[in-house]
């Protein structure tokens, strides 16, 4: 205690400093008082009684000293110094501070930019209680490794046997049509099963959960509402409870309000209703979340579950596999890399912003060696000079770091908006506490990053030298070799940036290639919909279908339409498949042939402009009461009857099916998989899935959207419309990530170039300012400017060339990280590589030019009169 | 910082402490008169060095410090020891002859012999 106490003294004694001096002084004069009355006591003549207690005091100036030393805390006070001294330094050149805190504000704001959003999806805690113990539950077929729910009956047998789990739930996120009053809306809603909340966690603030008994089947009157919906629409008043709201036409009583924020399954969920599991052949898949029990692993869950899917790959057409991740890894996925792969390219851009400033640094401390040297004669210690060069340094930074952290803050806004949805269930990106002490940290960090090395290299040179040397030590010893180590930094800086861009354009070609992928399809002037039609309303198929066909009719006939047709499942939103026979052939158990299903109206071919290669498309006449037909994709073609005309061909569905034409290929899903076989049916055959329409219009298709609006209104009001955008939106969305991405390593990568430049031009601009006598000597001798530029960008080349090469065999070394993003582009993509080493030279070449044409115009006269 | 030696400064603060039980409260001036004295004049201190060190015992609480007048009516600081301060006089007392114990034992002749 005794040293808390007197650390709690000293630290006191950082204030109150003019009072303490006053009463050192007066006490030290007593001091000498008292010696001095003993001293002519002895007999001493009173100059020699006061010389005797100075000399026995020992320097009233070392002991003032001394005593002030033991009063505060000297290198707390030293540091104050030596801050506010370097800020009169920056202060003084106000334009090396302006680009040195720029360079590094913009590496700072981009780290933490993009650590805000890493923070946010992967280490804030998901808003559940012990959300660490949360298991996300999918299975897996070989086809489609995207599938992520688990069919109900095998919910049912993890259900019984998960041992490892304290609780298992299930989930559906349907939209529901929801009626308050008289407006009618089309609400994301979720219907759960009793294990949900249980296993989240959570309990609504307002009201109960569900009971028991209204999860049994055919019971479903209850409904919880969300937070944002009670606000909105009952003026969060507690007399919500009990009130009816109608959903999807049938009535339901409010029992309960869930929390404020509650992002399940997605943070645009207004309802959460029972989920009654369907048994046997029709049930349907579900996703399942469990949490796990005190003391058990995600290992031994996935040791269970391997169990589970062995037994039931034993009674099922297909293997069945299942897996357990953590919720968190499940949300954030295939991002996990991406966010990756950007903090790693916003890493190589604040090394690069770091090494510019080192670049800097090490320019004006040449300018400042007199001083450095100055301090050392004065008896200031190597470390003593390292410390304040340092300090002025972390000076720096802090200011580069709070001008990143603003930038960073104006960046949250633009990409939070910009993010796509699974990423954005993590938003808001906030710059909250963790984020802002890691842009500390960073600072800090680049602080000695990039304050360390110049500084050490102002401390190399021999003090009298540099005293001697005059002008800014040009002639001194040191000045070769810190040209040298200038060059090796802006050759770090070309590596690194380098880096950057073969990444950049990796990406870039990617994207391009993705985007110019042919899919088989009509993507341009094509709008979609999609129909919801409420089961209260649409018992049968049959009164489903006379829906969909009035309106299909309604839709052809508006103006502006060429065609329009039905697509139970719109393109690029899902799938469905079909597992079928061949007639004439005995395939082994599991290995049946398998086809994604289309269930289209005859309009379709036409609409989507697929090519008929062979035989018929569908016609009128392909009813109910027609005999049964299909049409199948060249692919399934080639897949099932090689060298065979599939005209005429039996496959079995329900029923047997003969194929009447051949379509092509369509890339229908997703830009970067190419589909397997795909087979067509008239939806008058086989009920549809779901009730999607294609439409090609003449004009834009956006302009068409309030017509279509209000035609399905027209026709029936509790019929909802979702989806209704056009393809290329859509198209859109499927790789706006990947769109994300690019741009961002592609600014990044943007960013590295320019301070890269910057660090060239500041470069060469100083080798001509010391060559300016050499220049002059040659212009007097007769050299044309042009020679003497290219003298300048000569020396120039061969560091820039070293850092080119070093830095494309980086990105080759790095680039294997990129592979699994990269689409149609090899990851030594040469174009990429040539591209990149020709506009790192262009680049280099163009910031060299412009001081080397300042020189090429240096007066001889006035170059050889210098000195 | 300097280069006083550890030692030397706890030694210097003990010879303090000790001074001023003995002596009861008294100025830096005489503080060093009697040290020196107490020593037979072989330890020659320097008086500047002393303040730090009263400085130092201030802060920790072992002595506290008020204006006063001297025995020949000048204006002098004197300081008195506080009750920490007494506790850390004996246990610094303690620990020192223990040392110094150890120590003579260490460099005794005979006992190398043996």
């Amino acid at each position: 205690m005794r040293w808390a106490r007197a650390w709690a003294a000293r630290v006191e004694g950082l204030f109150g400093r003019g009072r303490r001096e006053r009463e050192l002084t007066a006490e030290l004069e007593s001091h000498l008082a008292l010696h001095i009355d003993d001293n002519l006591r002895a007999g001493m003549t009173p100059e020699e009684a006061r010389r005797q207690a100075l000399i026995k005091l020992g320097g009233a100036e070392q002991t003032k000293q001394m005593y002030r030393e033991q009063r505060g805390i000297p290198w707390l006070e030293n540091l104050w110094l030596d801050a506010c001294y370097g800020a009169r330094m920056l202060h003084r050149a106000p334009g090396f501070t302006l680009v040195a805190v720029l360079t590094l504000a913009l590496g700072i704001g981009a780290t933490t930019l993009i650590f805000s959003v890493v923070y946010a999806a992967m280490l804030r805690s998901l808003p559940y209680p012990n959300a660490g113990s949360l298991v996300w539950i999918y299975g897996h077929e070989q086809r489609e490794p995207e599938t992520q729910r688990v069919s109900a009956t095998e919910f049912h047998v993890l259900q019984r046997n998960l041992t490892a789990l304290a609780s298992i739930g299930a989930f559906l996120n349907p939209g529901k049509a929801l009626r308050i009053g008289s407006e009618s809306e089309w609400v994301p809603a979720a219907t759960v099963t009793s294990g949900i909340f249980k296993t989240l966690g959570v309990h609504p603030v307002v009201g109960r959960e569900f009971l028991p008994e209204e999860y049994r089947k055919g019971r479903q009157q209850e409904v919880l509402l969300s937070y944002r919906l009670w606000q909105e629409r009952f003026d969060g008043k507690r007399d919500v409870l009990g009130r009816t709201v109608v959903v999807d036409l049938k009535p339901y009583t409010v029992v309960g309000v869930m929390p404020r924020g509650l992002d399940f399954p997605s943070r645009e969920t207004r309802l959460w209703m029972p989920l009654v599991l369907p048994t046997g052949q029709n049930a349907y898949p579900v996703y399942v979340i469990g949490r796990l029990k005190a003391g058990a692993s995600f290992a031994q869950v996935q040791a269970e579950l391997n169990v589970i899917a062995r037994r039931l790959s034993k009674n099922s057409s297909f293997p069945i596999t299942l897996h357990g991740e953590s919720l968190r890894s499940h949300l954030v996925g295939a991002f996990r890399l991406q966010m990756m792969v950007l903090l790693g390219a916003v890493g190589l851009l604040l090394l690069i912003s770091c090494v510019g400033v080192a670049n800097l640094l090490v320019a004006r401390l040449s300018g400042r060696e007199r001083e450095t040297a100055l301090r050392a004669a004065l008896g200031a210690t190597r470390a003593r000079v390292l410390r304040q060069l340092l300090t002025e340094s972390l000076l720096l930074s802090l200011v580069g770091g709070g001008g990143g952290v603003l930038l960073a803050f104006a960046g949250t806004g633009v990409l939070g908006r910009l993010l796509p949805e699974n990423l954005s269930r993590f938003a808001p990106i906030r710059l909250n506490m963790p984020v802002l002490l890691f842009a500390l940290g960073v600072s800090v960090i680049s602080a000695v990053l990039f304050g360390l090395a110049p500084a050490l290299f102002a401390l190399r040179g021999d003090p009298g030298a540099a005293l001697k040397g005059g002008q800014g030590g040009a002639v001194g010893t040191g000045s070769l070799a810190r040209n040298g180590l200038r060059s090796w930094l802006v050759a770090t800086e070309v590596a690194l940036s380098t880096v950057l861009a073969v990444g950049g354009l990796l990406l870039f070609r990617s994207l391009l290639r993705l985007e110019n992928v042919p899919t088989g399809l009509r993507t341009n002037h094509v709008l979609m919909l999609r129909a919801y039609l409420p089961s209260t309303k649409y018992k049968t198929p049959a009164e489903q279908r006379e829906f969909y066909g009035r309106l299909l009719s309604r839709l052809a006939a508006l103006p502006g339409v060429r065609s329009a047709a039905f697509d139970a499942i719109l393109p690029f939103t899902g799938w469905g498949y079909a597992v079928f026979d061949i007639k004439g052939r005995r395939y082994p158990r599991r290995q049946e042939p398998r086809a994604d299903l289309f269930q289209v109206s005859p309009g379709y071919f036409r609409t989507m402009r697929i090519p008929l290669l062979r035989g018929r498309t569908f016609r009128a006449s392909d009813n109910a009461s027609g005999r049964p037909v299909a049409v199948i994709d060249s692919e399934m073609a080639r897949a099932y009857w090689p060298n065979q005309n599939p005209i005429g061909q039996q496959i079995g569905l329900t029923k047997w099916i003969t194929i009447v034409g051949v379509v092509g290929h369509t890339r229908f899903l997703n830009l970067a998989k190419n589909p397997g076989p795909e087979l067509y049916v008239p939806y008058d055959q086989m009920h549809p899935w779901a009730g999607g329409f294609v439409v090609h219009t003449a004009a834009t298709p956006e302009s068409l959207m309030p017509t279509v609006r209000r035609l399905v209104a027209s026709l029936d009001p509790d019929v909802a419309l979702l989806d209704l955008m056009t393809l290329r939106q859509r198209i859109a969305e499927t790789i706006a990530s990947r769109r994300l991405q690019t741009l961002l390593l592609g600014l990044f990568a943007g960013l590295a170039l320019l301070l890269t430049a910057v660090g060239i031009a500041g470069v060469v601009s100083l080798a001509v300012s010391r060559r300016t006598r050499e220049i002059g000597l040659r212009t007097a001798l007769g050299a044309e400017p042009v020679e003497v530029i290219r003298l300048v960008l000569k020396g120039m080349l061969g560091v820039v060339a070293g850092g080119l090469i070093a830095g494309l065999a980086g990105a080759l070394a790095l680039s294997r990280f990129l592979e699994s993003l990269l689409f149609g582009v090899a990851r030594w993509d040469p174009a990429s590589f040539v591209g990149t080493a020709a506009l790192v030279l262009v680049v280099a070449m163009a910031a060299s030019y412009v001081p080397a044409r300042r020189a090429a115009r240096v007066d001889p006269v006035v170059a050889l009169r210098e000195e | 910082m300097g280069d006083k030696t550890d030692v030397w400064q706890g030694t210097l603060a003990l010879m303090v402490l000790k001074t001023l039980e003995t002596l009861g409260p008294l100025h830096g001036y005489g503080i060093a008169r009697r040290i020196e004295q107490t020593s037979g004049r072989r330890l020659v201190v320097n008086y500047g060095t002393l303040y730090p060190a009263l400085l130092k015992l201030e802060q920790e609480g072992a002595i506290a410090s008020e204006w006063g007048v001297s025995e020949n009516h000048r204006k002098a600081k004197f300081y008195r020891l506080t009750r920490a301060g007494r506790k850390q006089l004996a246990k610094e007392a303690r620990d020192w002859e223990q040392a110094t114990a150890i120590l003579a034992r260490f460099l005794s002749p005979e006992e190398g012999a043996s």
